[in-house]
């Protein structure tokens, strides 16, 4: 199963893919986030642009599915690449940026739920999601019902699977990737995305989930 | 087997309906926000002080050139004048009556070469010249001693009589010169002039040894020799003849063949 996981990570288009970096074609090769944080480092501010431009909509989703509720994702957002910029100085490229970048987004996830569990009884992002001003209930598709569950489903999904699942799907993180940002073990990363994934199967199926 | 693949299928669907479903953006105003400050603390002190370096750069350097280029727009033409002075083997100027004209300051620093061809270092120069004509003359023109055999050697007279004169002539110019005038202008005029004096009597020596008169024959020049010879004057005696077998190279004495 996580194999199969793992299959669906490669299927998605590559971070850094030419329509986030507009020169990339003309210079032949994709600078590497590690790369342009150094470079950034040194003072590059093109550099950090071109790497927050790759990591931005990404992170922003997780954060949103994550916090259930705009605002707040939006602060943790600014705060994570608040550290980010500020720990340029003792930046050292020994792992994927990308890693870095979401345990520090998991750490400030965290860090919010202690300081304020205002965050669990938001429902926010429940019903701006759903909502389709421009469209009768009654001609909604079954995909379009389909996605509603889903939507429905992820917010439902506890935290830690939750979590598992969009560093999965948002950050391209493999297993051991999870287990690091979130500060488990790799099995139970993989645990978790396997209950999350089942669950997510069984609410655009529309049956009740399997035990 | 087919469980597994069943799985990956399922698992696939999930995920592309996720991605339909989150195609949600970071809002324009938190993105300028964040970049704002990024660029605000990325600075490093270099990159700031960039800022500004450059064009106090290209200032500076603009201003140089432009300093520079005036310079030498502003520096004076050299005068075709004191060119001609500096030219290489020109005779320095004369005045009429031999002697030369005292320079300015100004010619002597456009033409040091010059002033150095026709000034002597010293006097000794001019006491050399003045010896050696007097040792022409013979034992009796030496300094001191009284002119006794003067009709022996009419020549080697005049030049020495022209010599005294020309130098009393420059101890007149001495003293009519302004009093104003520095004495190392004096001293180098009167030195080149002197030069000058001396150079012309010693070419004039040769000349006068035996008169332009004399030289129309070649039997009264011959004779001429000889009365220097007899008169004891043997290198003019021998400097003439050398000039006369130049001339005459045919010519025969036919008193001794008798």
């Amino acid at each position: 199963m996580a194999a199969s996981a793992e299959t669906v990570v490669r299927s998605r288009p590559a971070l850094c893919s030419d329509a986030t970096l507009p020169y990339a074609r003309a210079m032949g090769h994709t600078p590497d986030d590690s790369a342009l944080m150094l470079r950034y480092k040194d003072g590059d501010i093109a550099a950090f642009e071109t790497l927050y431009r790759r990591h931005n909509d990404p992170l922003y989703r997780y954060l949103l599915r994550l916090c259930r509720h705009r605002d707040t994702a939006e602060d943790i957002f600014q705060e994570v690449w608040g550290k980010i910029v500020k720990s340029r100085a003792s930046y050292r490229p020994t792992a994927k940026f990308t890693t870095f970048l979401y345990r520090v987004a998991h750490n400030c996830f965290i860090d919010h739920v202690r300081r304020n569990k205002r965050h669990t009884n938001s429902a926010e992002l429940d019903a701006e999601s759903h909502s389709h001003p421009g469209e009768q209930p009654e001609t909604l598709t079954e995909r379009s019902l389909a996605k509603e569950r889903l939507s429905k489903a992820l917010l439902e999904l506890p935290d830690e699977q939750r979590d598992t699942f969009l560093l999965h799907e948002e950050a391209g993180l493999n297993l051991d990737q999870i287990a690091a940002v979130t500060g488990s073990n790799r099995e139970t990363a993989k645990s978790r995305l396997r209950y999350a994934v089942t669950k997510l199967r069984a609410a655009l199926d529309d049956h009740p989930e399997r035990p | 087997m087919s469980n597994e693949r069943e799985d990956r299928a399922e698992d696939a669907r999930v995920a592309e309906s996720y991605r339909t479903l989150a195609q949600e953006r970071a809002p324009d105003h938190l993105n300028k926000k964040v970049l704002r400050m990024a660029a605000r603390q990325g600075r490093t002190p270099y990159s700031r002080a960039r800022a500004w370096m450059r064009p106090t750069a290209w200032a500076a350097t603009i201003a140089l050139s432009l300093a520079i280029v005036l310079e030498l727009t502003r520096l004076p033409e050299v005068e075709p004048e004191l060119v001609d002075i500096a030219a290489p083997g020109q005779a320095p100027r004369e005045t009429t009556g031999g002697v030369a004209e005292p320079r300015t300051p100004a010619a002597e620093r456009a033409d040091p070469v010059s002033m150095d061809t026709i000034a002597p270092k010293d006097m000794s120069v001019l006491r050399e010249a003045e010896n050696r004509a007097r040792a022409q003359a013979g034992p009796d023109q030496l300094p001191g001693a009284p002119q006794a055999d003067a009709g022996a050697a009419p020549t080697v007279d005049i030049a020495a009589r022209k010599i005294s004169v020309e130098q009393d002539r420059h101890e007149q110019f001495f003293d009519q010169q302004d009093a104003n005038e520095p004495a190392a202008d004096k001293r180098i005029s009167a030195a080149a002039s002197l030069a000058v004096v001396a150079s012309d009597e010693k070419a004039s020596e040769s000349q006068l040894a035996c008169p332009a008169k004399l030289r129309e024959s070649a039997r009264s020049w011959f004779a001429c020799i000889q009365q220097l010879r007899d008169g004891g004057q043997e290198e003019l005696a021998d400097t003439e003849y050398e000039e006369f077998r130049r001339i005459f190279p045919d010519f025969v004495d036919s008193n001794a063949d008798k």
